[in-house]
């Protein structure tokens, strides 16, 4: 084995690749459920990319530090335990720090444990690699998910309330403004046709990504 | 190395990964409790401003702007559920009262009368926060819980100083289904209760949420737009409701803001003893003597009359408005 540097090739590959190649929610479809539940708002995308991307990584760490010795016969509670030990220590520290917004999120934040991204991730990479590269693939995919994710909300708060992180930029016809919202982008569907747009929109640049039937 | 796969290592490796974890969430939840305690404390007393309508639910309000709140237009004080009547403000702080936790300890509460609403015990006092608008009480919001379908829905409502007026209505700690129940805590469909009824014609609490849609609020007072997809939620909202605002719950008290314009001719500067201020003086202006007289009673008379309104200024209020409402 040559040695490798501290940052070479492939950890490079585990931080950028998710986020345009292997992006899990462009390519994997990994995560829909939660992208369409909190992209309402740029901030509750933000926070939601935050909690995704730290359990993704700590996650990945964790599981990889341990993965020598794991029983194979239990990997997946095991992993399951870390994830979700995880995800709950952030859910406190949200309800600590941006409580409203905790309460707003609700259900979503306990859900990041049935995210399949983290997951996936955790049996898919960190079983098999050494930590600092876990970690790297950890922070990509939350990147990854959170790019599409405040992509979307971007969107859906301008289009649906002609704001951004709760700044006016289209002023509303009710406000005095010009802009008329548009009410379906408050709602779950537009996030699914936004979110459907772009990965099609992904499949047509990238046409190796398209599966052959 | 130990076989990977042997019983006792799973066992172990399994044991040793649970008390690891436990660990982890239970220095995080120590850690982090008394934040989320005056996190919650401030939610829920900013939703006593927005049941009042005092701030909008996009306003950031932060401590700052609820305590000046509470030092200038809103007052907290306890109630005697099972009379009405209010307790003099100088034997207890208010805001510090902590209903749930009355509700559980057997000294301060009692077993609720029969009802369906879920509500096992009652708490002998309930909290009940004067919105004070020029001087003279507005409107007033009072503390509503029960059963969902889930747990233990915790909200406030406001009732105009007419005692059966709904001017808002919150939720602030509630676990029904997001999307479905849960849009009880969603400001649209709470700001569908302003305007409408808390009580009949005959002082029964009638206000309920129906299946479909209710008609505006001067046509259809005493009925709600239900929920799509909750019937359960609505049903117990309806519950609770009624049980709060019936005799076992606030009945008796907003009975008496009611009744408060029958005792409007029972001059409230009748009465004989010299109110004590703090400092001494011992004068007695109309405003102390009001004050006297709720302070003596407990009761609202004279100060709902809307008429003898006790100046309300937070600077040197702390004299006239002692053992008043204010």
């Amino acid at each position: 084995m040559s040695a490798t540097t501290f940052f070479g090739k492939s950890e490079r590959k585990a931080l950028i690749g998710p986020i345009l190649t292997n992006n899990p929610i462009g390519v994997q479809v990994l995560g829909i459920c939660s992208a369409l539940a909190v992209t309402t708002r740029v901030d509750k995308a933000l926070v939601m990319t935050a909690g995704v991307l730290l359990v993704t990584m700590l996650a990945n760490v964790a599981v990889s530090l341990v993965r020598n010795h794991t029983p194979g016969s239990i990997r997946i509670i095991v992993q399951l335990a870390i994830i979700a030990s995880l995800v709950i220590v952030f859910d406190q520290v949200l309800k600590a720090t941006l409580y409203e917004l905790s309460l707003e999120l609700s259900v979503f934040v306990g859900l990041i444990i049935t995210n399949c991204i983290v997951m996936g991730r955790a049996e898919g990479y960190a079983m098999q690699n050494p930590p600092l590269a876990s970690a790297l693939d950890g922070i990509g995919n939350g990147l990854g998910y959170g790019i599409v994710l405040i992509a979307t909300a971007f969107l859906r708060e301008l289009l649906g309330a002609g704001k951004v992180l709760g700044f006016t930029i289209l002023p509303l016809v009710k406000d005095g403004g010009w802009y008329v919202p548009n009410g379906l982008m408050l709602l779950a569907p537009s996030g699914l046709f936004i979110i459907a747009g772009l990965i099609w929109l992904l499949r047509t640049l990238k046409p190796e990504l398209q599966e052959k039937d | 190395m130990a076989d990977r796969e042997s019983p006792r290592y799973v066992i172990l490796f399994a044991t040793a990964v649970c008390v690891a974890c436990a660990f982890v969430v239970s220095v995080a939840a120590v850690l982090l409790q008394p934040a989320q305690k005056a996190n919650a404390r401030l939610y829920m007393e900013k939703n006593v401003l927005l049941a009042a309508a005092l701030v909008k639910p996009s306003d950031k309000v932060g401590a700052k702007e609820v305590e000046a709140f509470f030092a200038k237009d809103v007052k907290a004080r306890l109630v005697d559920l099972s009379t009405g009547e209010l307790v003099p403000e100088d034997k207890r702080d208010a805001r510090a009262y902590d209903q749930r936790a009355a509700r559980a300890d057997p000294a301060a509460s009692r077993a609720a009368p029969a009802n369906n609403a879920g509500i096992g015990r009652l708490p002998n006092l309930g909290i009940a926060y004067f919105v004070m608008k020029d001087g003279a009480v507005d409107q007033v919001v009072i503390a509503i819980e029960g059963l969902g379908m889930w747990g233990t829905v915790y909200g406030f409502m406001a009732i105009d100083k007419d005692g059966k007026t709904i001017r808002g209505l919150t939720y602030y700690d509630q676990k029904e289904t997001p999307g479905l129940g849960g849009e009880i805590a969603n400001p649209q469909w709470q700001a569908l209760w302003i305007g409408r009824h808390a009580y009949d014609g005959e002082g029964l609490p009638r206000i309920a949420v129906i299946k479909g849609q209710a008609g505006p609020p001067d046509k259809d007072p005493l009925r709600v737009d239900g929920m799509s997809g909750a019937t359960i939620t609505s049903n117990a909202i309806t519950r609770l409701t009624q049980f709060w605002l019936s005799d076992a719950g606030y009945g008796r008290f907003l009975k008496r803001l009611k009744g408060a314009d029958a005792v409007k001719s029972a001059d409230p500067l009748k009465g004989t003893h010299t109110f004590k201020s703090p400092e001494g003086d011992g004068h007695s202006s109309p405003a102390n003597q009001v004050a006297e007289n709720i302070h003596e009673s407990g009761t609202l008379a004279g100060h709902w009359s809307g008429k003898v309104s006790v100046p309300f200024t937070p600077g040197e209020g702390a004299r006239p408005l002692q053992g008043g409402v204010a």
